[in-house]
């Protein structure tokens, strides 16, 4: 069978250097050369296929050849046009260097977010309450060890206390879910989700903390280290240190 | 010094294992009043933990309670006795069992459904078994680790002592003795602390079975 004879010629193309944007779109065609002459760019060695790809023939106001000898014939002519440019033929990937844009579009923007919150319709399942401290400590009083087992809690403040685990207590108090290390409002969500694991790194970068949002979008951190089982005993202990700093 | 009882029972209370280190089934003075105090600091310790306000101590439900486990291990591993010798090395506790004397007992009677289903591997038929059943029936706050509490058991100074009340109603849960839960003086609550988490805390709680 006999081969193509196109196959055998090498194919040029000529084009303006205002369309140099063009090339990008064929850059990764590592066996194309490329060379300036003037106010022209060429291309050699493009194979049959790519002369027929759309890349190329999407290409506007471009001249293509095929060479015979030392002359250039352009594709489907049988007079030559003109000759072999001598010039300096480079791989295509180094004639057209990548450039970075100009306008880089993260690093540049000056401009800042609000962080806030907002109402969500999602549904999301509690994780965590935010009560008083003496709430808490009239509910330990008779409290049913059945509903204490899957529970952490610390202090947040001087009188309000932190548990985590469900399910909750049946106390009054701010009720939270929980994405990642934060803990949101229930019915609320940030107002750019997407934003949820930026802040989580820059508000806690040691990722060893529950961040806890209210409603208007100011947060406090809790240590996890500092959640501890929620028992009867420990719990009487921390209230008693608690009113009683002395001892 | 050699204080057998007081040996044991600190063995048992921390690391939940029965090591005998006499065959003796007389306890000296020394050996009682060692052990008394030792189980009196336990009960304070442990009394962190009960909700409410925790009776005071029972030092003699509290004696008594080691005694019987005491002598019910010994009588398991080393019988010499007749079966005729064992409800007097063994007698009903005389004083009153309210709240206070059913928790000090506690301590060393939660252990003794252990002693009792050791018992039942070695000799089902040994009459050491209905004699230490007895016991766990009477003191049923103790015998809910073993068995649903008995109908006619005085369930008055549980319900009129909120700390205990809590108490039994966690254990009834923890053991899952539904039998008891559905008692009329305790259902209500215990229907209050399960809350409306019953199926999540209790599967099948509410299912209605044949009890």
């Amino acid at each position: 069978m006999a081969a193509n004879p196109a196959d055998d010629l090498t194919h040029f193309m000529r084009i303006g250097t205002e369309q140099a944007d063009l090339l990008g779109r064929i850059r990764h065609w590592s066996n194309l050369k490329i060379a300036f002459d003037g106010n022209d760019i060429w291309v050699r060695d493009l194979s049959a296929e790519q002369l027929q790809s759309t890349d190329i023939r999407s290409i506007p106001s471009k001249k293509l050849y095929y060479q015979s000898g030392r002359n250039l014939f352009p594709e489907g002519s049988l007079l030559p046009e003109t000759t072999v440019p001598t010039v300096l033929w480079t791989p295509i990937e180094r004639g057209l260097p990548l450039q970075l844009p100009a306008r880089t579009p993260i690093a540049a923007v000056t401009e800042t977010i609000r962080i806030q919150l907002v109402p969500s319709e999602e549904e999301y399942e509690a994780f965590a309450l935010l009560t008083d401290v003496t709430a808490l400590e009239k509910y330990m009083h008779s409290a049913p060890a059945i509903r204490l087992q899957n529970l952490q809690w610390t202090l947040a403040g001087a009188h309000k206390a932190l548990i985590t685990g469900t399910p909750l207590l049946p106390l009054p108090g701010n009720v939270y879910w929980r994405r990642n290390n934060q803990l949101l409002p229930a019915g609320y969500d940030l107002e750019w989700q997407v934003l949820g694991d930026v802040i989580n790194r820059r508000l806690d970068p040691d990722n060893d903390s529950w961040i806890v949002w209210d409603e208007p979008g100011s947060w406090f951190r809790v240590a996890k280290k500092d959640i501890k089982p929620l028992r009867t005993g420990s719990f009487r202990l921390s209230i008693e240190t608690m009113k009683n700093p002395g001892l | 010094m050699n204080l057998p009882l007081y040996s044991m029972i600190r063995t048992l209370r921390s690391s939940e294992e029965v090591i005998l280190y006499a065959r003796l089934l007389r306890i000296s003075a020394e050996d009682e009043a060692a052990t008394l105090e030792f189980l009196q600091s336990e009960y304070a310790s442990e009394s962190r933990e009960y909700p409410g306000e925790a009776p005071a101590f029972d030092a003699d439900a509290a004696r008594w309670a080691a005694h019987t486990l005491y002598i019910a291990a010994q009588v398991l591993l080393y019988r010499e006795h007749k079966s005729a010798d064992l409800p007097a090395l063994l007698p009903a506790y005389e004083g009153n069992t309210d709240a206070a004397a059913l928790l000090s007992a506690d301590l060393c009677l939660r252990f003794l459904p252990d002693v009792l289903q050791q018992l039942q591997l070695i000799d089902p038929l040994d009459p050491l078994n209905n004699l230490l059943l007895t016991h766990l029936q009477h003191w049923h706050y103790s015998g809910l680790v073993l068995h649903e509490t008995p109908e006619d058991a005085d369930l008055q100074p549980v319900l009129h002592n909120p700390c205990l009340k809590q108490l039994y109603i966690n254990r009834i849960i923890t053991c899952r003795r539904k039998k008891t839960a559905l008692l009329p003086g305790l259902e209500p609550a215990v229907r209050n602390a399960l809350g409306i988490y019953d199926e999540v805390f209790w599967p099948g709680f509410n299912t209605r079975t044949e009890l």
